[in-house]
């Protein structure tokens, strides 16, 4: 029974996404593209009225999906409606659904800009399935036909991060299209690729723009703790990991406790 | 029995009756005969015998008369008829003849005849009664020429006889003579007759004051118990004498004066008197006879006075007065009848009611004969008094003929057509039809109908009320005659008139009964049927409508099926009408209910019923609740006729790819597979796609399960049968997507053919790397060497060597070159040789697998290598033996270094080469990651967690 409870409570608490709401617009240069980041008081004032989506951001899913069901019928006036209907399940963690809207938005709408903004969305389920190759297909797809949209690269990006093409991820978060912006997740980016790149130069330059406060982010703690580790400032990266806010991402959380004790051995070897 | 003895004993008594007459006659005429021959065997015949023999003569002539008489009679009464009387006759004839002529034969041989006035008597009085020879005049006159003794009594008897003959041969100045000789003898009882016959004989000789005189001395004398008495023939007859004389107020008086009840001869007096112009005295007269019936209580004469009355009234043509007597007389017979009811001997008699009847009948037709010519006559002019007494009178006979209502009321109709009253005449025909029908009076329903068709036709009366007369008509006429030749043009006419007016009720009621009547008509009554629902469905009359429905699917007027299943679908719009309304107009769960309810509704069709249900399912569908869309959908099928399931497959199609629209895979997978089921036989594209879309939304639902038994059970209902395989497809891919080995295990085993075996290898190989669970690598190498492929087998023996190179390696990662505490260069160097030996015995055993396709494989042996170069560079690096000099040291770290930098140079080569490789084929492997770990440690950067989805928030 006690088995149970804590499988229980492992899965209930498990998360496949770093939660980072940016409540100042200005740290967020792809505010025009997801709200994903958007903070409650931006959602509350600044979202589009007509967008129910937006109620999904806010953790009202199932009341949302809900209002969707029963506006179909009007949907002919919102062209996003199974675009943000995929959406709310995504954020719901079910990715078949949303796969399936996010198809059925592909299907009915054949503007590019449109079928990239399905196709980045489909490139993060496939994420979420593990199916590298296929999000990263779907990633450049979304890209190729949209290049101003900032996310799919961004996304593009993440994935050039994680499997170690640190100079491809570089590469794309210093074209012209992140030209000047300023935002905490490319700095971050960049900052993570300059480190395991070897550069540390230039990774301690693009941590240098990162808000202080954003470093408990746990990705960005253990990823800043990793620098430290790098520089021999054992102790400063310990505080840093310990000041780390969870992010209840498996994945992550493996990496920050082996941080953590690679961190206690050295500390131990000094 | 008893019954039988009755008659038998009249008959018995009859019988005697005649047998005794019959025996008289035979006796006498025996008598007769016997003395006759008597007589004629004497040998000598003086006159007396003769004369003796003359009156058997006559008496014998009597009886043989008697007996033709009586043949004549029986032979009239069996024949009905009295012709060919003479025939009859002719034994009395001859033997008359026979008679006169042995008569004249005595009066010719007897010149000295003493009884010759006596014969020519009996020769007159035979020729009076059985010949035919006109004599008898002239032997009475030669009888009494005969007579000189005025008191002979057969001179008596001759005036007598010839007085009669006179007043029978209306010859009256002579019989006067003779009767008022006769009548002096006082001694004759029958001077009472005499007087009588004379007077009578006065009276026809116009001296009506000695006609009176002497009627009244016959009366008087009958009194007198010496004479005959002929008083009553003298009352009944002194009334009419006084009235010839024109005194009928003096005969009012003799009556009153000699007689206590003169009441039965002042009525035929009165009667007479009018006869004769008398109508002041014949009122006088009748008006006394009713105080004296009143007065004496004599209402036996009631009736009697009544008709009198009447019959003296209609003389003058008095028709107000007429008609008073007329209704007095009905009230009079309802109180006789009344009384005779309550006792038998009421005095009230019911005599001439017939005769009542017919007086007042005949002078109503008189009444109404003259109404219709006096309005032919001067245009439209008619008394309009006389019409109130004619209706009056049909009124009276009503009540007193009530047998004959029909034929009454039928009059009054034609009385008030005759003066172009043609509203009332109409009522009173309609009244003369149910009254006709009541008394089953055919013959009078059938001309009463035709008299208020006729007066229809002639578009007298106002539209409304024409068509009420003509449609009573109609009505009527094919209720007593449904199958004849008028009643076969009516039936079409009557639905047209009932159409007309939209009486959808009565319209169908006649098409009813002409198809009882005309079964042969039947395409006309459709014809007509088809018109009614028209109209029910003009006044959109669902209740009505689905009435018909159950009366045609039980076979009235045999529709087609496709007109019955038409008429349910337009009652069904009507029906679905108002919730579509409401459904239009936004308000669609009202409109879900309101379909609802024709579902529930006992008395409608399944048609309805399905359709009914349907449209709920509809409107739940648009308000987005797919689950009671899917009640009602099954609802609705079940209600269904095999046709219509065939119809609607499209939209319900459609309806399902709805479902899945509004978020409900759950309700359009189990309604696909449902309707797929339904219709497994028909393999079409439809077919296809509800397998498609159940496959589609059970997988989108994550019921595999479900998925699979679907494909299983339902592939041989599809026209695309390769949509089997594609599907199956579909959930390998799920289970891989997700990355259940487990479950990707167990499906390829339930379907182990191909592509899925191939598949399979390829994706567990890859799991193989993926997956850090020590107990699915162990079972995909178990799955991978069941497979007996070479590729598999090879990659089994490369991951073999794989995990032997990740041990060796850490063998060899401890391994010390040099432990001893006094360095010998020799030693130290077999050591160091050992050492690189072991390394270039890894190299060699491992390098085979740097190029394996398995890329995970490839990347961590080309880490392995990497570390291991590095490990080794360092370690020979880092060797520094105790126990050399300083420059033994110096030169022997020199030594190591150049030893060393060939692996640090190899590992970094091998590293370079790596990303290299990863870098140009964009591998993404868990491999990658690896290498690219800092202190071991990987980058804590994962796309799924930190991609971001798009919203567009931006246009």
């Amino acid at each position: 029974m006690k088995i149970l409870i804590l499988l229980f409570f492992v899965v209930s608490c498990s998360s496949s996404r770093i939660e980072r709401k940016i409540e100042d617009i200005t740290w967020d240069t792809l505010a025009d593209e997801t709200y994903l980041r958007w903070g409650e008081e931006r959602l509350n004032k600044h979202a589009n009225p007509n967008h129910k989506v937006v109620q999904c951001h806010q953790g009202e899913v199932k009341q949302t999906l809900n209002q969707f069901r029963t506006s179909f019928t009007a949907k002919e006036n919102d062209q996003y409606y199974w675009l943000h209907l995929g959406n709310c399940y995504f954020l719901n963690d079910s990715w078949l659904k949303a796969e399936f809207y996010y198809r059925l938005f592909l299907e009915e709408n054949k503007a590019p800009t449109l079928k990239s903004v399905a196709l980045n969305n489909l490139g993060l389920i496939y994420l979420k399935y593990e199916q590298w190759e296929k999000a990263k297909t779907y990633l450049q797809q979304s890209s190729l036909l949209a290049p101003r949209f900032k996310v799919p690269k961004f996304n593009l990006a993440q994935v050039y991060l994680q499997f170690g093409h640190h100079d491809k991820a570089i590469e794309i978060l210093t074209s012209n299209t992140f030209n000047g912006d300023k935002d905490i997740d490319v700095y971050f980016s960049l900052a993570n690729a300059y480190l395991f790149k070897g550069d540390i130069a230039k990774s301690k330059y693009y941590f240098s723009l990162i808000p202080s406060e954003q470093f408990s982010r746990e990705d960005i703690a253990a990823t800043y703790a990793l620098f430290l580790l790098k520089l021999g400032y054992n102790k400063e990266a310990f505080s840093i990991m310990d000041r780390r806010d969870r992010s209840n991402v498996l994945e992550v959380t493996a990496i920050s406790q082996k941080i953590e004790k690679l961190l206690l051995q050295r500390m131990k070897e000094e | 029995m008893k019954l039988f003895c009755l008659f038998f004993f009249i008959y018995q008594l009859a019988t005697a009756s005649t047998e005794k007459k019959e025996s008289r006659w035979h006796k006498l005429m025996l008598l007769v005969n016997q003395e006759m021959k008597i007589l004629e065997s004497a040998k000598r015949k003086g006159v007396e015998i003769k004369y003796r023999m003359l009156e058997l003569h006559s008496e014998k002539l009597k009886l043989i008369h008697e007996k033709n008489n009586k043949e004549f009679l029986e032979s009239s009464r069996v024949t009905g008829t009295s012709q060919n009387k003479e025939t009859f006759f002719s034994e009395t004839r001859n033997y008359y003849n026979l008679t006169k002529e042995f008569g004249n034969k005595i009066l010719k041989e007897e010149v000295k005849n003493g009884r010759k006035a006596e014969i020519l008597y009996a020769l007159a009085l035979n020729s009076r009664d059985y010949g035919r020879d006109n004599i008898t005049e002239k032997y009475l006159l030669e009888v009494l020429s005969l007579i000189n003794n005025s008191k002979n009594s057969l001179k008596h008897h001759a005036e007598t006889a010839l007085a009669d003959f006179y007043y029978n041969e209306k010859k009256f100045p002579e019989a006067i003579e003779l009767y008022k000789s006769v009548i002096k003898n006082t001694e004759d009882d029958w001077m009472t007759k005499h007087l009588f016959n004379l007077s009578w004989c006065y009276l026809k000789n116009r001296e009506f004051d000695k006609a009176i005189e002497t009627i009244k001395l016959s009366y008087f004398e009958s009194k007198d118990p010496a004479y005959i008495n002929v008083k009553d023939q003298a009352l009944e007859n002194i009334g009419s004498f006084y009235v010839y004389a024109g005194r009928p107020l003096d005969g009012l008086a003799f009556y009153i004066e000699n007689e206590k009840n003169p009441l039965p001869y002042l009525l035929p007096m009165a009667l007479k008197a009018s006869d004769k112009g008398h109508e002041k005295e014949t009122r006088r007269i009748l008006d006394a006879a009713r105080e004296m019936i009143n007065k004496k209580e004599l209402h036996q004469h009631q009736e009697e006075l009544l008709h009198t009355y009447l019959d003296f009234y209609r003389h003058y043509n008095r028709f107000v007065d007429h008609e008073l007597i007329s209704k007095e007389l009905v009230s009079y017979y309802k109180l006789a009848e009344a009384k005779r009811e309550d006792s038998k001997r009421s005095k009230l008699a019911i005599d001439f009611k017939d005769d009542a009847i017919e007086k007042i009948r005949t002078t109503a037709g008189f009444l109404q004969v003259k109404l219709s010519k006096d309005i032919k006559k001067d245009d439209s002019q008619f008394d309009a008094e006389e019409l109130r007494i004619v209706l009056d009178y049909f009124d009276h006979l009503i009540q007193l003929d009530k047998k004959r209502k029909p034929e009454y009321l039928y009059f009054r109709a034609e009385t008030y057509y005759s003066v172009n009253n043609f509203n009332l005449a109409a009522k009173s025909y309609v009244e003369a039809v149910n009254d006709s029908k009541q008394a089953k009076d055919i013959a009078l329903l059938r001309k009463s109908l035709n008299s208020l068709l006729s007066l229809t036709g002639q578009e007298v009366l106002n539209k409304e009320d024409n068509k009420k007369y003509l449609v009573f008509t109609y009505s009527e006429h094919i209720k007593n005659w449904p199958r004849d030749e008028k009643s076969l043009a009516i039936y079409p006419k009557l639905i047209e008139i009932y159409l007309e007016s939209t009486n959808d009720t009565k319209a169908s009621e006649v098409i009813s009964f002409y198809n009882k009547s005309f079964p042969e008509n039947i395409k006309d009554q459709q014809v007509f049927m088809t018109k009614v629902l028209d109209q029910l469905i003009d006044k959109k009359n669902t209740i009505k409508l689905n009435q018909w429905i159950t009366v045609f699917k039980n076979g009235f007027l045999s529709f087609p099926k496709e007109t019955i299943e038409k008429t349910e679908i337009v009652l069904g719009n009507l029906l679905f009408m108002e919730y579509q309304d409401l459904a239009k107009n936004g308000q669609k769960l009202k409109a879900a209910k309101g379909f609802e309810g024709l579902y529930f509704h006992k008395l409608y069709p399944d048609k309805v019923k399905s359709q009914a249900a349907f449209f709920a399912s509809m409107a739940y569908l648009e308000l987005g609740e797919t689950k009671d869309f899917y009640i009602w959908q099954l609802n609705s099928h079940s209600k269904m006729a095999e046709t219509e399931r065939l119809e609607r497959r499209k939209e319900q199609l459609a309806m399902i790819e709805r479902t899945y629209r509004l978020q409900d895979f759950t309700t359009s997978y189990k309604l696909s597979e449902f309707l797929l089921k339904q219709f497994c036989s028909i393999k079409d594209e439809i077919q296809d796609r509800f397998f498609e879309v159940a496959i589609m939304t059970s997988l989108v639902e994550e019921n595999v399960s479900d998925s699979e038994r679907i494909v299983k059970e339902n592939s041989s209902c599809l026209k695309n049968g390769g949509l089997s395989l594609i599907s199956l497809s579909q959930i390998y891919h799920f289970y891989e997507k997700k990355g259940d080995y487990y479950k990707l295990r167990s499906f390829v085993k339930r379907n182990s053919v191909e592509p899925f075996l191939t598949q399979f290898r390829y994706s567990i190989q890859k799991m193989f790397w993926e997956k850090s669970d020590l107990n699915i690598k162990e079972s995909i190498k178990s799955d991978l060497l069941l497979t007996k492929n070479d590729e598999s087998l090879k990659w089994l023996k490369e991951i073999d060597l794989f995990q032997k190179a990740q041990k060796d390696l850490d063998v060899l990662k401890e391994v010390k070159i040099w432990e001893k505490p006094i360095f010998d260069p020799e030693a130290f160097n077999r050591s160091l040789e050992d050492y690189l030996v072991q390394v270039q015995n890894f190299k060699q055993n491992y390098d085979i697998i740097l190029n394996s396709d398995q890329t995970d494989l490839a990347i961590l042996t080309s880490k392995i290598f990497i570390v291991l170069f590095d490990h080794v560079g360092l370690t020979i690096q880092s060797l520094s033996p105790k126990g050399m000099t300083k420059e033994v040291s110096e030169s022997f770290k020199l030594a190591m270094k150049d030893v060393s930098r060939q692996f640090t140079q190899a590992s970094q080569l091998y590293s370079a080469n790596l990303m290299k490789v990863l870098g140009e084929k964009e591998i993404l492997s868990r491999g990658g990651r690896f290498i690219s770990s800092i202190n071991g440690i990987e980058n804590p950067v994962f796309s799924f967690s930190t991609g971001l989805i798009m919203d567009k928030t931006r246009e």
